[in-house]
């Protein structure tokens, strides 16, 4: 299941990646070139009846542990917004949207 | 012998009789710094007069009486995918070069306040994404033993400044094996815990099903120091697990008798002849010291690796979206809040990163997810079936880390096929959780060989027990690579 140049620009859209177009032919070339490789070792496996595991949880009954649910102080605003490369009155400043 | 060639545990013994101060020890690493740094080229960020200053206060503090911490005046550095606070945290990208964490990571919290002293911020790949670190965007880092050939990564800043001098310890992060891969290339001891045995709070994500930090160091001994401090149950990270750490150091007992140590064939047979010969030796004196080392089988070795990035890649992808020119780091301007996005990911991301991003989104999209992200978390059910059976018979398992020594330098946009193998054996632990670690054992062409030991979930114990009585017996931990000095 070789990629397109079309469906690399649609997928690297959904990724947000802006591309140059000869960046996109060498990462056609390149992307083509592992998926090849990852499907001809996918096959070669046969996986019926095989559960998914997502993540490893080492405890038993693969217990979470969150925190208590009680309010705590978080970070001041202002410090949250130090490594922002643009902010203007307390916010992080977007491009126009309307 | 001088400083910047003791281990922390040595210097921690010499602080504490009085011999040597916590400011002498930091300007004897720093003065190795400045002579060896601009081959080596592992830090990406230096703290000198932060550094003096906590010295300083360690040495004050013990005038005075006080318990300056377990880790008092002891040098560590820090790969710079570990968020300090105020203090520049790059991850090795364009996308971070001037971003400073209002945060800082959990891991490195604790080892402040154990009295260790942070030297600076080290080298890696490209957000952890590589296994030569050469694509850090800054340049790539040179392994000690032979400046024309890689550190490994993504810890090569780290695995290179401890086998340099540069300093005695480092905290790395080990995703498929990016502390064990560097430090069997740089011939230091890395360790990897057990998934949730050390919190993640502060780690720049790759894979957050996989990522853990571990301690790289000159030795064993050093490594349990390290993994004391770290360990431990953290509310900011639910997936740290809420059983108390152990006192790692007094697991450091010189006894194999009767441990049970599988060899997975399947690895000894895909290990350059040299790298071969090496563990074969290694285990051989491991039996000679009473442990019994016998063949088992882990069929599940590619599969395993082509898992391992596929599942890297789509948790990727989606981690990695925070770096949209909005909270942190670059922003490049575009027309719309979309092209902002692209502009910025664009020329803030290296090609691997954007290789991988592109190739995560493709394995979640609609129609891929079944053909290949449901297929790998299937593996992984595989990979974690292999050792359970193997944990039946066997207390640990041995196989060499990497399938060969150090590689040399190649210049070309994308890493051939050949570098993803080098991860091929620290893979399959990494994918089950499971806690591993990489002693250096031998020789081949001149360059260091790692053996990677295995263990069952927490075990760290036991691992660190059967490495130290290795370490002991084969003599590794006092050669240092030879550097000129400028």
């Amino acid at each position: 299941m070789a990629m397109t140049l079309e469906e690399l620009e649609k997928i690297a859209g959904y990724a947000c990646i802006g591309l140059t177009p000869q960046e996109r032919e060498e990462h056609l070339k390149e992307i083509n070139q592992l998926l090849d490789y990852y499907t001809q070792k996918l096959e070669e496996k046969d996986l019926g009846g095989v559960e998914p595991t997502f993540y490893i949880n080492h405890m038993p009954f693969r217990q979470n542990f969150l925190r208590e649910d009680k309010a705590q102080r978080g970070m001041p605003r202002e410090k949250a917004l130090e490594g922002a490369p643009m902010v203007k009155e307390g916010q992080f400043t977007v491009p126009r949207v309307l | 012998m001088e400083i910047y060639q003791l281990t922390a545990h040595e210097l921690k013994a010499l602080m504490e009789r009085g011999e040597v101060r916590a400011v002498e020890v930091v300007q004897a690493f720093f003065k190795r710094i400045e002579q060896v740094e601009d081959k080596v080229k592992a830090f990406i960020t230096l703290t000198p007069e932060q550094a003096l200053e906590q010295a300083r206060a360690v040495d004050e503090t013990r005038r005075e009486g006080r318990d300056p911490g377990c880790l008092a005046g002891i040098p560590i550095a820090l790969k710079d995918n570990l968020c300090t606070e105020g203090l520049t945290t790059t991850c090795g990208s364009r996308i971070l070069a001037h971003w400073q964490p209002p945060l800082e990571a959990t891991a490195v919290s604790r080892l402040r306040k154990a009295g260790a002293v942070i030297l600076g911020k080290l080298n890696l790949d490209e957000f952890a994404m590589g296994t030569t670190t050469q694509t850090s965007a800054f340049y790539p880092t040179r392994n000690p033993w032979d400046l024309g050939r890689v550190p490994g990564g993504s810890s090569g800043g780290p695995a290179a400044a401890v086998a340099a001098g540069e300093t005695p310890l480092a905290l790395g992060s080990d995703t498929g094996g990016s502390v064990r891969q560097p430090a069997a290339f740089c011939g230091i001891v890395g360790l990897r815990p057990t998934y949730g045995r050390v919190s993640r709070w502060g780690l720049v994500a790759l894979a957050s099903s996989m990522d853990q930090i571990g301690p790289l160091a000159r030795d064993v001994t050093d490594c349990a120091l390290v993994l004391e401090v770290i360990a431990g149950r953290d509310p900011l990270d639910p997936t740290s697990l809420p059983i108390d750490p152990e006192p790692y150091s007094k697991a450091l007992v010189p006894q194999v008798q009767g441990i049970k140590v599988g060899i997975p064939r399947e690895y000894l047979e895909r290990a350059e002849p040299g790298v071969k010969e090496g563990v074969a030796q290694a285990l051989k004196r491991l039996e000679e010291l009473g442990a019994r080392c016998e063949e088992i089988s882990l069929p599940h070795l590619e599969p395993a690796l082509v898992a391992y990035h596929i599942i890297a890649a789509a948790e990727a992808s989606s981690n990695l979206a925070r770096f949209d020119g909005l909270n942190f780091g670059l922003r490049v301007s575009g027309r719309d809040v979309e092209e902002m996005y692209c502009n910025t990911r664009g020329q803030g991301l290296g090609p691997e990163v954007k290789k991988r991003l592109i190739l995560g989104t493709y394995f979640l999209s609609k129609g891929r997810y079944q053909d290949y992200y449901l297929k790998a978390v299937k593996i992984r059910t595989l990979i974690l079936q292999d050792f359970r059976k193997a944990w039946e018979r066997f207390d640990l398992l041995a196989t060499p880390t990497t399938p060969t020594v150090a590689l040399p330098f190649r210049e070309e946009t994308f890493p051939p096929l050949e570098n993803y193998h080098s991860d091929i054996f620290t893979i399959p632990p990494s994918l089950a959780g499971l806690p591993a670690l990489s002693l250096p054992c031998g020789w081949s062409q001149g360059l260091p060989v790692g053996l990677q030991l295995i263990g069952k979930p927490l075990q760290e114990p036991l691992l660190l027990q059967v490495a130290y009585t290795l370490e002991q017996a084969i003599e590794f931990r006092r050669a240092r690579p030879i550097l000129e000095v400028s």
